[in-house]
């Protein structure tokens, strides 16, 4: 808990410390960063236009998403309903616009969640032996069984509802994280500046806080976007073989679970979800592999 | 070696024991009254209490769990809440289908994402690596379900080439048989063979830096020679082991594919199981799987000498 309070307030000294050098320069810095790395580009605008339909969705021409119309079942596309309508006469344009809000809000709180309690669980495993076999050993555990199946298992085991999903896909992602961070940590133990620090007498906490937490900065804000990725793709998976987000609320993956026994008449109820899906994940895909590339070098080097 | 094997083989228990803890720990925390369910609305409590008491629901969670092991070693993995059928027959009746799909696609994966990761490599910064690149990134950022859609769209409604619903058993001739699984098994191969090809790319890229693959080019060595057998040897270490570990996203794939093609395996025993809060049939399905994983990753490991001769334990 400690290490989490301490984490946000630690980016901003050391951006205070770096920044007076490179003021002149900084704006060039940023564009010639931006062109360096045209997928980071993509994959932010991609992210910006996704996160803005779903926060703005009351105002971009949608009416109730659940209103259900019997008279006006499955219409084809047309000036009144954008995407036409699905089986039960809903706006497939209104429940497309209002699906952006689960992805994106499932997608932002489990890479949040996740890096926070993997960073947690990592950073206990790293601080001493007997804790790092015992953890471990759990994680493993968790590991041995496939993501989905076991967001599949925990699904089914507790009532679904968004949180239940943000829940189950969070326990899924959290041991992926935690090995990374651990792997990081264990490596910058044997550094030559923590022997410094050690030797200069600096305290356990405080060489956690001040010398190796900003090192896992970048590491993490790549497993974040891993996370922000998987995390899309189970919510909608689940969701499509009805297992995550209750019906009755509009989610990409109930959407095309809707559409799925009418598809091969009419392929545009299963498709233009699918659509939408698949750009965002492409879009966090696209952000994450750019971070990459740009925060390790060594993988650069190589593409 | 031997040495080696052994110590592996004696953590398989632990951590098969942690996995059996996990799906166990999922049930006692399940809400809902499995008792309840048997006996129906109808019920006294006492008839409840009863059927409570002839489950062992009324022990404490050690017990129970022990109890719950001891029948997991014995091959028990329970009854079916709502088929009222022991689950390893109900698995047992449900895992051809499977382990054809998973068979299938690991196959057709491994023979595409390979030889593309080696030609990417091979081409780096030409066109085709930047296509072959551009493809693994979509690749991976669609679901399941969205190819098997497509898929099915474009090769069965349009084209009318492949059907898209069903599974036909070998025993019924090998040709409905493969014509059924080869639109399933592309679905789920898809971001595995994505993740694949950029592993082998990545991979090769390291090894083809090297000095050796310089002196094989300089006495004369064809790129076939090269990339075969000097370069992708050496680079197959992080291969095999993605191969390996990736085995884990066809498994949960599975659940989804079996879903869009409508095939009568393990997937669709799962989500009638979820459907009707069936739990001993989802703990028996996860635990099968993760067992399954578990031991193809202790075989990857011990493949590694074989790959790798200078790999010793």
């Amino acid at each position: 808990m400690n290490h989490q309070a301490h984490s946000s307030s630690m980016a901003a000294p050391l951006q205070a410390v770096e920044l007076p050098i490179r003021r002149a320069k900084s704006e060039w810095r940023v564009l010639r960063f931006l062109k360096r790395h045209p997928q980071i580009v993509a994959g932010s605008l991609i992210l910006l236009v996704v996160t803005l339909v779903a926060i703005f969705a009351p105002l971009l021409g949608t009416v109730d998403p659940r209103a259900i119309s019997v008279t006006k079942r499955l219409r084809p596309p047309s000036a009144e309903f954008w995407f036409g309508t699905d089986a039960l006469g809903r706006d497939l344009y209104s429940r497309v616009v209002y699906g952006a809000r689960i992805s994106v809000g499932v997608s932002v709180s489990c890479a949040f969640l996740s890096c926070v309690g993997g960073s947690i669980v990592g950073m206990v495993s790293a601080s001493g032996r007997w804790a790092d076999s015992v953890v471990m050993r759990v994680m493993d555990g968790f590991m041995s069984i496939p993501s989905m199946l076991l967001a599949i298992a925990l699904m089914a085991a507790t009532r679904g509802s968004v949180g239940t999903v943000i829940a189950a896909i969070t326990v899924v992602e959290i041991p992926r994280v935690a090995r990374v961070i651990r792997s990081v940590m264990l490596a910058l133990r044997e550094m030559p500046f923590v022997e410094a620090a050690v030797a200069a007498g600096s305290t356990t906490p405080k060489i956690f806080v001040r010398h190796l937490l900003p090192a896992v900065v970048s590491p993490l804000t790549v497993q974040a976007t891993f996370v922000g990725s998987a995390a899309i793709i189970i919510e909608a998976s689940l969701s499509f073989i009805g297992a995550g987000t209750p019906p009755t609320i509009p989610s990409w993956g109930n959407i095309m679970a809707d559409g799925k026994a009418l598809w091969q008449v009419k392929p545009h109820l299963v498709f233009i979800p699918a659509v939408f899906l698949g750009v965002t994940i492409l879009g966090v895909n696209l952000l994450g592999d750019g971070l990459r590339d740009a925060l390790d070098p060594r993988m650069a080097e190589r593409s | 070696m031997v040495y080696y094997v052994f110590r592996r083989l004696l953590m398989l228990p632990p951590v098969t024991l942690i996995v059996a803890f996990i799906v166990f720990g999922l049930l006692y925390i399940t809400p809902g009254d499995p008792a309840a369910m048997i006996a129906g609305d109808q019920a006294t409590p006492e008839e409840v209490e009863r059927i409570r008491v002839s489950m062992g629901l009324d022990q404490p969670f050690y017990i129970r769990f022990a109890f719950w092991v001891w029948q997991l070693m014995n091959g028990d993995l329970g009854t079916s809440i709502f088929a009222n059928q022991p689950v390893v027959q109900m698995i047992g009746q449900r895992i051809g289908p499977t382990f054809s799909l998973l068979t299938m696609s690991l196959a057709i994966s491994v023979a595409i994402a390979v030889p593309v990761g080696v030609a990417a490599a091979w081409q780096r910064g030409h066109a085709i690596d930047r296509i072959i690149t551009a493809l693994t990134v979509l690749a991976f950022s669609l679901p399941v379900f969205v190819v098997g859609y497509l898929l099915a769209f474009s090769f069965s409604t349009s084209l009318h080439w492949l059907p898209a619903q069903g599974y036909v058993p070998l025993a019924e001739g090998f040709v409905p048989y493969i014509s059924h699984l080869i639109l399933p098994s592309l679905t789920l191969g898809v971001s595995y063979a994505a993740i694949l090809a950029r592993t082998t790319r990545a991979s090769m890229l390291d090894v083809l830096t090297q000095d050796y693959v310089r002196t094989a080019v300089a006495k004369g060595a064809g790129p076939r020679v090269i990339l075969y057998k000097h370069a992708l040897r050496n680079a197959s270490v992080p291969i095999v082991t993605v191969i390996s570990i990736g085995i884990a996203t066809l498994m949960g794939g599975s659940v989804i594919t079996e879903s869009v093609f409508s095939i009568p395996g393990l997937g669709r025993l799962t989500l009638d199981a979820i459907l009707h809060r069936d739990y001993p049939v989802i703990q028996g399905v996860v635990l099968l799987f993760s067992a399954s994983y578990v031991a193809i990753n202790l075989i990857t490991d011990l493949a590694y000498t074989i790959v790798d001769p200078r790999i010793r334990y």
